[in-house]
C-alpha cells in the first residue's frame, strides 16, 4: 500500500477522506498560505482553487461555507475575526487538533454502537420466547374481544350497533329476536331498520319479531310519520319471503305481557333500550354477561309462545284484541283479504 | 396492557419498527391470528388480504405484496402453510408457530448483530491506534510537498486536554517511558477521588512509569490525608501498579503540567477557562527540559503520602 493510499484509508476511517470539497479547500489554504507566507482570505482561497482546477464551477459562497465547516472542525484557524476580512490559516498543529476531534467522534460513535448491539444481543439471549409468543397471541385475542359491552346514545349509534352486531352478523341458522313496545322511539328509521332485518332473513336467519297490541290499535300508522308506500313495500316483502319459506314471524304479545325494547342474535349478544328520550341503549355480549343475555332470551321466548301471529286470520286478532279492527294494520289486512276473496269469486 | 419487555424484544427483532408501528410480518401474523379467532380454521390468501385491508382501510395493499409478506412469515415459521397449488394453500398460526418464528428471527438477528460487532471491533481498534500527529504531518506533506512538525498549540477545556494527552502520551508511551504529572490545583489529569485519568493510567499498561507530584494544598482533598483515610495509594493507583508513584509537594508553586519523557508536555496556562499549551520538543526543547529538571528536583524533596509535613514547608508560594 502506498503512503498516499495509507493516508486516504486513515482519513476515510475518520470520515474525512470522503469529504473531497473540504480536502480541496484545506489543500488550497495551505498552498496559498505557503506562497504568500501569511494567513489568507476567502477570495485568495477561491482563486487558489481555480488555479488548481481552472473552469471548475465554484462560487465564493460555497468556498465560505466549506471554510466555516473547516473552522468548526478546528482544522483551520481564523486569524482575524472581522467579518469581511477574515484570514484563515492551517498547519500541522490545527490539523492535528481537527483530526483528534474526528478520532474522538469516531471512537465515541463506534463505542456507542457496540454497546447498543451488545445490549440487544444480551436482551435477545435472555428472552423467553414461549412467554413472548403467548403474550403476542393473547394481545391479538384481547384486541378482538375487547368490545364486550357498550352504551349507545342516540338513534344513529343504536342503529349502527344493532346492524353491525346483530342483524349484520346473522346468517343461515341464526335466530334474531326483536321485541318492540311501540315504534315511536325508532320512527325516523324504523322501515330502514326493518329492511336490515329482512336482509338477514334473506341470508337464512330466523326472525322472531314481537310487538305489543298497541300497534294494532293505532288508528293511522301512516299518520305517525311512516311513508305508506314504503310500509306497504315492506309488508309485501315479508309476505313474499314467507311464501318462499323464510322463517319470519311477527307476533302480537298478549296485553300486559312483561316485555321491553329488545333485539338479540342467538344467545351471543343483545341490545336493550334503557331510555326513549333521549334515546339510550346498551349492547351486551355473551362474554360480558352470559347470564343476562340468557335470561333476557328466556323471557322473550316465554312471551313469544303466548303471542299470536299477525299472519293468523284477522278475525282471530280482532277477537283477541278488541278495538283492533279500526287500526291501520287490521283494516288494511281485512281490506286486502276482501279484495283477494272478491277476485276469487 | 402491553408487556414492555415484549415490546423491547420485538423492537430488537425488528418486528416493531422505530416508528412504533408493527412490521409487515407482525401485522400479518396478528391479522391471521385475529381472523382465525373470528372464524376459526385455516385461511385463504384472499381472507388474509381482506382482513389486512379491513384493519388498514385506505392503505393500498396489493395481493402480490400480501403474498410476499406471507412467504416471509411462512419461511420464518410464524405462519404454517398447508395444501398444494396456489389456490389451495391455506394458512394458519398459533402460539407455537409464533414461538418458532420468534426463535428463528432471533437467531438471525443475533447472527446479524454478532457480525456487525465483529466488523466494529477492528474498526474501533484501527481508529484508536491512529496517530493523529503522524497523520497530520502526512496530510501536510501530501498537500504542500514539505514536511512540517507539530510544534505547539492551545488546547481548551479539560476534555480536550485529556484527549490530547491520551492520543499523544497513552498511545506513544512505551516500556521505560516516564510520565511526570505535577498537579498544583484541581487538575484535568487527576480525578477528584485521586485516581489518575485513564489516558495516563493506561500508559502504565504499555510499560511506562508515572510519577505524580501533588501539592499539599490539594492532596488532602484528593486522598483525604490527616488520618481520615489510610488507603491513599490504593485510591490513587487504580491499576495497583508499582509503576505509579505519588508524592506530596510542600514547596512553592511550580508548573502545573504533564510531560512524556523530554518529548512533549501539556502545560496548564490558565485555570479559568482551563487552557493548556501543548508543546513538543521541536517547538521548544528548553521549556520541556527545564520543566523536567524542575520536576525531578521537587520530586527529590517531596514526601511520601504518609509522611508528615516537614516544618517550615510553605505549601505554597
Amino acid at each position: 500500500m502506498s503512503s498516499r493510499e495509507r493516508l486516504e484509508k486513515s482519513l476515510d476511517m475518520l470520515g474525512f477522506g470522503h469529504d473531497r470539497r473540504a480536502l480541496s479547500v484545506l489543500r488550497a489554504i495551505m498552498n496559498v498560505q505557503s506562497s504568500l507566507q501569511r494567513p489568507v482570505d476567502a477570495l485568495e482561497i477561491y482563486d487558489g482553487l481555480l488555479q488548481v482546477e481552472p473552469g471548475a464551477h465554484l462560487t465564493r459562497t460555497w468556498v465560505r461555507k466549506v471554510l466555516e465547516a473547516l473552522v468548526n472542525m478546528r482544522m483551520v484557524m481564523v486569524e482575524s475575526d472581522i467579518a469581511h476580512r477574515k484570514k484563515y490559516s492551517a498547519d500541522a498543529n490545527t490539523i492535528v487538533t481537527g483530526l483528534e476531534d474526528l478520532k474522538h467522534q469516531t471512537l465515541t460513535r463506534l463505542e456507542t454502537r457496540r454497546r447498543f448491539l451488545q445490549k440487544e444481543l444480551s436482551l435477545l439471549s435472555s428472552v423467553d420466547f414461549s412467554h413472548m409468543a403467548k403474550s403476542l397471541t393473547r394481545r391479538t385475542r384481547n384486541t378482538k374481544e375487547q368490545p364486550r359491552s357498550r352504551l349507545l346514545k342516540g338513534l344513529e349509534a343504536y342503529r349502527e350497533i344493532t346492524n353491525s352486531e346483530i342483524y349484520g352478523r346473522a346468517g343461515a341458522g341464526s335466530i334474531i329476536r326483536v321485541a318492540r313496545l311501540w315504534l315511536r322511539p325508532f320512527m325516523s328509521n324504523v322501515l330502514e331498520a326493518f329492511d336490515d332485518l329482512l336482509s338477514a332473513v334473506e341470508r337464512g336467519a330466523d326472525l322472531q319479531f314481537c310487538v305489543t297490541p298497541d300497534i294494532l290499535t293505532q288508528g293511522d300508522l301512516v299518520a305517525t310519520g311512516l311513508p305508506e308506500t314504503k310500509l306497504v313495500e315492506s309488508l309485501a316483502r315479508v309476505a313474499k319471503l314467507r311464501t318462499e319459506g323464510a322463517r319470519i314471524d311477527v307476533r302480537i304479545c298478549i296485553p300486559n305481557a312483561r316485555t321491553y325494547h329488545f333485539s338479540s342474535l342467538n344467545d351471543e349478544s343483545m341490545v336493550i333500550l334503557l331510555s326513549e328520550d333521549p334515546l339510550a341503549a346498551t349492547w351486551v355480549s355473551r362474554s360480558f354477561n352470559p347470564g343476562l343475555v340468557k335470561s333476557a332470551i328466556a323471557s322473550f321466548d316465554r312471551t313469544w309462545k303466548q303471542s299470536i301471529s299477525l299472519f293468523d286470520s284477522p278475525q282471530r286478532l280482532i277477537e283477541r284484541f278488541p278495538g283492533s279492527e279500526s287500526g291501520y294494520l287490521i283494516s288494511t289486512m281485512v281490506g286486502s283479504q276482501k279484495r283477494t276473496e272478491g277476485k276469487k269469486v | 396492557m402491553v408487556d414492555e419487555s415484549v415490546t423491547r424484544a420485538l423492537k430488537a427483532l425488528g418486528l416493531i419498527l422505530r416508528t412504533d408501528k408493527d412490521s409487515r410480518t407482525l401485522g400479518l401474523v396478528k391479522a391471521v391470528l385475529g381472523k382465525q379467532k373470528e372464524q376459526g380454521g385455516s385461511l385463504s390468501i384472499h381472507e388474509i388480504h381482506d382482513e389486512l385491508r379491513r384493519e388498514e382501510p385506505g392503505v393500498k395493499l396489493s395481493k402480490t405484496f400480501v403474498q410476499k409478506t406471507l412467504r416471509t412469515a411462512v419461511e420464518a415459521g410464524f405462519v404454517r402453510a398447508t395444501g398444494h397449488g396456489p389456490q389451495r394453500i391455506r394458512y394458519s398460526s398459533d402460539a407455537s408457530a409464533v414461538e418458532t418464528g420468534l426463535h428463528r428471527t432471533a437467531e438471525s438477528a443475533k447472527r446479524r448483530i454478532q457480525q456487525e460487532i465483529r466488523l466494529i471491533n477492528p474498526e474501533f481498534d484501527a481508529a484508536a491506534s491512529l496517530d493523529c500527529t503522524a497523520l497530520a504531518q502526512d496530510v501536510v506533506l501530501e498537500f504542500t510537498g514539505s514536511k512540517q512538525r507539530i510544534s505547539s498549540r492551545l488546547v481548551i477545556g479539560a476534555e480536550d486536554i485529556r484527549r490530547a494527552v491520551g492520543y499523544n502520551m497513552k498511545d506513544t508511551a512505551g516500556e521505560g517511558s516516564i510520565i511526570r504529572v505535577a498537579a498544583m490545583s484541581p487538575s484535568p489529569f487527576i480525578h477528584q477521588n485521586g485516581e489518575v485519568v485513564p489516558e495516563i493510567a493506561h500508559a502504565v499498561l504499555r510499560g511506562s512509569n508515572v510519577r505524580c507530584l501533588v501539592s499539599s494544598k490539594i492532596a488532602g482533598g484528593l486522598f483525604q490525608i490527616d488520618g481520615r483515610e489510610d488507603n491513599h495509594e490504593d485510591a490513587f493507583d487504580s491499576l495497583q501498579s508499582p509503576r505509579v508513584a505519588v508524592k506530596v509537594y510542600d514547596g512553592p508553586m511550580m508548573y502545573h503540567q504533564v510531560t512524556l519523557n523530554n518529548d512533549c508536555m501539556a502545560l496548564i496556562v490558565s485555570e479559568k477557562p482551563l487552557m493548556a499549551a501543548w508543546i513538543t520538543r521541536h517547538f521548544n526543547p528548553d521549556i520541556i527540559d527545564a520543566s523536567v529538571l524542575s520536576f525531578d528536583e521537587s520530586w527529590k524533596e517531596a514526601r511520601a503520602l504518609h509522611a508528615p509535613c516537614s516544618k517550615g514547608a510553605s505549601g505554597s508560594s
